[in-house]
């Protein structure tokens, strides 16, 4: 299990700066997507007992509708619950020292990256559309020296603030390091 | 052709298997990645929780159904190979 106290490659000195995740209303639009979903066999219901109610009676009829709703609900609660997890595990966590990119990715993928701060060569932020610019959230990009050059936080909540304290770390992380070159070279 | 209606009973639980499996995925990557806090082990346990409620509902219904029934199906269909 992942713990802020024990990161994956704790780096000595190491302390976690902030823990982002995609914006709560991306979690709400999937929400309303499932109640959505939820709904529409009962409206199925509704039009059958009104049009053709001796269906109903049928027991075999019966039978086939309650399987095949049965077989209905629980699959769309796994998958809803399956995106509540992928909301849940796509993490970005910036320590004092480094970016830790963690991405699940369907059912059997998951994607960790990490990024030293020094690395970074540039951090923007974009809001684009009518909600995101409403509920404040949008991308931030961070562009580095690395082999992955850009890291992308997706659809995060307040991207502005977001990016000015990434660049905030990573100027503090580069003034530390040269501090510590000079005290190494005296 | 006729066949009983419990072998839709029999499919059903086939599917049952392959969505107890799914449910397990989504426990283990839960469990396994999570953060370790109190918000991923109430995510587990209103998970487990839901799944065991809709399945004691997907069984009140099952139970009520007389499943010795059978099907049938084509009835007075003949099927017949088309001759040229």
């Amino acid at each position: 299990m992942l713990s802020t106290h024990h990161l994956p490659n704790h780096l000595p000195g190491e302390k976690v700066e902030m823990i982002v995740r995609r914006d709560l209303f991306v979690l709400f639009k999937r929400i309303v997507m499932l109640l959505f979903l939820i709904i529409l066999p009962l409206g199925f219901f509704y039009l059958m007992l009104v049009s053709r109610q001796d269906l109903v009676n049928d027991q075999t009829v019966y039978a086939l509708i309650t399987l095949a709703t049965g077989v209905y609900y629980l699959f769309i609660w796994v998958f809803f619950f399956f995106m509540f997890v992928d909301y849940y595990l796509d993490v970005w966590i910036v320590t004092n020292r480094r970016i830790i990119d963690i991405q699940q990715k369907g059912f059997f993928s998951r994607v960790v990256a990490e990024q030293k701060l020094f690395r970074v060569q540039d951090v923007t932020s974009e809001i684009h559309g009518i909600l995101p610019t409403i509920f404040k959230y949008g991308d931030v990009h961070i562009q580095t020296a690395g082999a992955k050059q850009r890291f992308l936080f997706q659809e995060v909540p307040e991207p502005n603030k977001v990016r000015e304290k990434i660049i905030s770390l990573v100027e503090r992380n580069k003034r530390e390091m040269v501090n510590e070159m000079k005290t190494e070279l005296v | 052709m006729t066949f009983p209606l419990i072998y839709f009973l029999y499919a059903f639980y086939a599917f049952l298997v392959v969505w107890a499996v799914f449910c397990c995925v989504v426990v283990f990557h839960l469990a396994t990645y999570g953060f370790k806090n109190f918000a991923t082990f109430l995510s587990i346990f209103i998970f487990i929780a839901f799944s065991v409620l809709l399945l004691l509902a997907c069984f009140e219904f099952i139970n009520k159904i007389g499943w010795q029934t059978s099907i049938t199906l084509f009835e007075g269909i003949v099927f017949t190979p088309t001759t040229y």
